[in-house]
């Protein structure tokens, strides 16, 4: 089959996205509805993924090196939590204050919104170098905007120049980089090097540029190194904005990131020592996930805006996709996409909750949450499910996901990172309890009465919340569903 | 006679020019000069490339991919540092400093 026939979901965003537009353009009783209809596209794309899969299956491994966008079960996993996590980002757009409050720019909004999406769509099956820089770069564009989507404020324009200038330079470096790859292989497409991976001059040149690779997709991801934008991004952006980068776009960045290094890269090369003491692509990938979840979770400790802290902590979960991804293994390709489930499921549950209590007491300081316990009794008990679920504690699902990437490590002898992931476990138990102290523990200092959560409020954190409890007894059904898709990868 | 070596110092050295600006210039504008001479460097080598030593114009193609993507980050940049100026009157950015208390 043709793989322009495969790509059925982007095509259907492409078409809604035109019909944005359009609606943006006539009368407001229309634009009013674009909401509406964003929210049916996406459900249209999420449904033609989840009824194309059957049809991907047993499919022969793709080797075509003309291929540049393969729609496997690698990719069918990925793109389902692209879809059902922008799904509930319409939720949240349609519940953040900041947004709202510019009622005239709501179709801007989504139109930025839809590309967004459509770019990591094409990320998560792009299969060719350049494939991945233009995903890349259809993704980031929109984003530098959505996080400077309140003109007049100075943070959220302040966030946007920072997003754009780390942005920009490290997706610039990138390419220099595949140019550099280029020169070694003569072709871009992963498959092009992976048959010349054992043949190849592996010099200094081929090493620097999948240093500079890496890097474009690590400040995607922001793996430590390349971290640096994230908090103030997350700070300044609006809640909803920041959401969807911290959880959408970052399953994105994995998937293009997992699919160079375990699909463009022979066992040999990954093992291949280079430039002598011992180093090869999987001690770097050590080196980098040690590095993201300490850097990530020690810095976590001190932070007082929840925004802010939550980035640190993703840039934490970061850690142990990357430890997962150097375990270099089935099992540590399924620990990632079971990860990256209950992850979506966990900050987006804690970005609701942070999202409502700003629309209550108007703060998203630590400090203002005294005694928030009992004034907000639902929203309070389900910011405990997903603290607990982030810091990884067992009756939650985030145990499980932890679990299967110490595995995984346990499997391929890294021992030295697995220490370190249950080091960073104990120090990420201390600051998500903070929260908890802070919420049941301090008295508050006034006792105004806060507006309650309504219906649909609860249902949906009663529908990121309960799944988290219910995986936290039976994890076995997340594992299954990763380990099916693998089957039909392209690699 | 010139060949692909020259070709690849000189996108080298434009590479290293750009990164240089990035680093150490306190401007947004002339930033987003030096990201636009990295982007130059590595559509250079596409070309240099696909001339000199691949069979097909891979290359060729990849750099008006290169262009296009260049002209709307371009275009994208501004409009932020645009504005950037209207909330501070002001492009520098060790002066844009507001979030992180």
């Amino acid at each position: 089959m043709n793989f322009l026939a495969t790509l059925v979901p982007e095509y259907i965003i492409i078409f809604f996205l035109m019909v944005i537009v359009f609606m943006d353009m006539s009368k407001d009783e229309v634009a009013a509805k674009i909401p509406l209809v964003a929210m049916s596209g996406l459900l249209l794309a999420l449904l033609t993924n989840v009824f194309m899969a059957p049809g991907l299956y047993g499919t022969e491994k793709i080797t075509d090196p003309a291929t540049i966008f393969v729609n496997d079960g690698f990719a069918f996993i990925f793109k389902f939590m692209i879809l059902a996590s922008s799904l509930i980002m319409v939720y949240f757009f349609r519940h953040d204050g900041e947004i709202n409050a510019y009622k005239s720019r709501r179709g801007e909004f989504y139109t930025l919104f839809y590309s967004m999406v459509l770019g990591m769509l094409l990320l998560a099956s792009a299969n060719d170098l350049i494939a991945v820089y233009v995903a890349l770069e259809v993704l980031s564009l929109p984003s530098y905007i959505a996080a400077g989507f309140l003109k007049t404020d100075k943070r959220s324009s302040e966030a946007s120049l920072k997003y754009l200038l780390f942005g920009s330079v490290a997706s610039g470096v990138m390419l220099f980089g595949i140019s550099l790859l280029y020169l070694g292989v003569g072709s871009t497409s992963f498959k092009a090097i992976v048959g010349l991976g054992n043949v190849m001059p592996f010099d200094v040149l081929t090493i620097l540029s999948i240093i500079f690779i890496i890097g474009g997709f690590g400040y995607k991801i922001s793996m430590v190194p390349f971290h640096f934008w994230a908090p103030d991004v997350f700070e300044g952006s609006p809640v909803s904005v920041t959401t969807f980068l911290s959880v959408s776009s970052k399953i994105a960045g994995v998937a293009v990131f997992v699919r160079f290094v375990v699909g463009s890269m022979s066992p040999e090369m990954k093992n291949t020592e280079v430039l002598g003491f011992g180093f090869n692509i999987v001690t770097l990938l050590v080196f980098l996930s040690i590095m993201t979840m300490t850097v990530g979770n020690l810095t976590a400790i001190f932070q007082n805006n929840m925004k802010r802290l939550l980035a640190y902590s993703s840039i934490g979960h970061i850690g142990f996709i990357v430890a997962a991804m150097a375990a270099n293994s089935e099992n540590g390709l399924i620990a990632i996409s079971s990860y990256l489930l209950v992850y979506t499921l966990m900050n987006f549950g804690a970005f609701l909750v942070i999202l409502l209590i700003k629309a209550r007491i108007g703060s998203e300081d630590i400090r203002d949450y005294k005694g928030l316990g009992y004034k907000l009794p639902f929203l309070s008990v389900m910011m405990v499910i997903f603290m607990v679920s982030l810091a990884g504690l067992p009756p939650t699902a985030g145990f499980w996901a932890k679990f299967y990437v110490f595995t995984a490590l346990m499997e391929s002898k890294l021992y030295l990172v697995a220490f370190a992931a249950i080091f960073n476990t104990v120090i990420a138990v201390f600051y998500y309890f903070r929260i908890l102290k802070t919420l049941y523990f301090e008295k508050s200092d006034n006792a105004e009465v806060l507006p309650v959560l309504s219906g649909g409020n609860k249902t949906v954190l009663l529908i990121l919340g309960l799944p988290l409890l219910i995986l936290g007894i039976y994890f076995s059904p997340v594992v299954e569903f990763a380990r099916e898709t693998l089957k039909i990868a392209g690699f | 006679m010139v060949g692909l070596n020259h070709f690849l110092v000189l996108s080298a050295v434009l590479f290293c020019l750009g990164l240089f600006g990035v680093v150490t210039r306190k401007n947004a504008i002339t930033v987003l000069m030096g990201l636009e001479m990295i982007l130059n460097a590595a559509s250079l080598n596409f070309v240099a490339i696909s001339r000199y030593m691949a069979d097909a114009a891979n290359g060729q193609v990849i750099s008006l991919f290169i262009i296009v993507l260049a002209a709307s980050e371009a275009a994208i940049a501004l409009a932020i540092v645009l504005n950037l100026y209207k909330n501070f009157y002001n492009v520098n950015i060790d002066e844009i400093n507001t979030l992180k208390e």
